[in-house]
């Protein structure tokens, strides 16, 4: 989750983020090489009364100030054609969960082996225990199994919502009628938090997500439970 | 016959006897630069501009995105899921896991 006056993203949970973060500290750098270089021009320019007022053709500033943002834009377009690529492989996944979005919840469903369901409502702020963090937590969470490939199915069965949580750069949209497919691997054991991404009414702010990564062995122990429990 | 002005004998001003100066167009001062200021201007400026954004750059990449890319495979060189979690756990944070209270 976010920490107070956070300014950057989260530390990254998963592969496809890491590679996010670098992307963006690449588009960063070329954006303050740029903005450095058209700053520093603007105070030289505007610092002077010379001026020339009959300049016609220069040929050789244009080819210049054609090419060299042409090339900018290579290097930027590379690296982000890479890892959309790299965003849409989806291999072997070892489970599927479905995220359905509701007003104002989130139900899961992991229909892989049993019929397990459940929902997912955020514990209100007078019910948290000493620790656990406001609107961000849940009383069910969505387990899954630490470093295995997970294929998560969203929809909604109402108004739109978007299931995210940007500590595994996961972002989709819950549209009712449609099943938008994402995967996400878990690099480490741990909660991860995330909050719906699309106005869908008066408790938007309020329906929060929360994974939770554990080693396999416990993940079909709690999964054992929750049928039992059903 | 007086063709300029500055060639009358000063003293003729001055009223100094018996001696004579002149002077000369030749002493005067080099003229000054009129055209091509500008262009000068940014032949200083631009390799100034675009190696302050150089540098700019560079101390970002080496100040932040390589730290950021070592701290991130560092991290991960030695890390162990199992003694990880099994901290986390004896924490208590998990719901589907209880801890052991070793």
């Amino acid at each position: 989750m976010a920490h107070p006056s956070q300014l950057g993203f989260q530390d990254a949970a998963s592969p496809v983020m890491e590679e996010l973060l670098h992307f963006h500290d690449h588009a960063l750098m070329i954006v303050i090489l740029i903005s450095t270089l058209v700053l520093y021009i603007i105070v030289a320019m505007v610092s002077t009364k010379l001026t020339n007022k009959y300049i016609l053709d220069s040929q050789e500033i244009e080819i210049v100030w054609t090419v060299l943002p042409a090339v900018i834009l290579i290097l930027i377009a590379l690296p982000s054609l890479r890892i959309l690529y790299l965003m849409d492989e989806i291999n072997d996944p070892h489970l599927t969960i479905k995220a359905m979005g509701h007003q104002w919840y989130w139900s899961y469903e992991y229909t892989d082996y049993e019929n397990l369901g459940f929902d997912s409502y955020m514990i209100p702020t007078q019910d948290l225990l000493p620790g656990q963090f406001r609107l961000l937590e849940t009383d069910h969470r969505m387990v899954v199994p630490v470093e295995s490939p997970i294929r998560i199915l969203v929809s909604a069965e109402d108004v739109l919502h978007s299931w995210a949580v940007p500590s595994m750069g996961i972002k989709m949209d819950a549209v009712p009628g449609r099943l938008n497919q994402t995967a996400f691997v878990t690099s480490r054991p741990g909660l991860f938090y995330g909050q719906c991404s699309e106005i869908c009414g008066a408790n938007h702010s309020f329906m929060p997500i929360v994974i939770e990564a554990v080693p396999l062995e416990h993940f079909e122990k709690w999964s054992t439970v929750m049928l039992q429990d059903a | 016959m007086i063709s300029s002005l500055w060639s009358v004998p000063i003293d003729h001003f001055l009223g100094l006897a018996g001696r004579e100066f002149y002077l000369y167009s030749t002493m005067s001062l080099a003229k000054p630069a009129m055209r091509g200021l500008l262009g000068k201007r940014l032949r200083f400026h631009l390799p100034i501009a675009f190696g302050l954004a150089l540098l700019a750059a560079g101390t970002f990449k080496f100040g932040v995105t390589e730290p950021r890319k070592q701290a991130y495979a560092d991290f991960y060189k030695n890390y162990d899921t199992t003694k990880e979690f099994n901290s986390m756990r004896e924490a208590g944070i998990f719901e589907s896991v209880r801890p052991t209270g070793k």
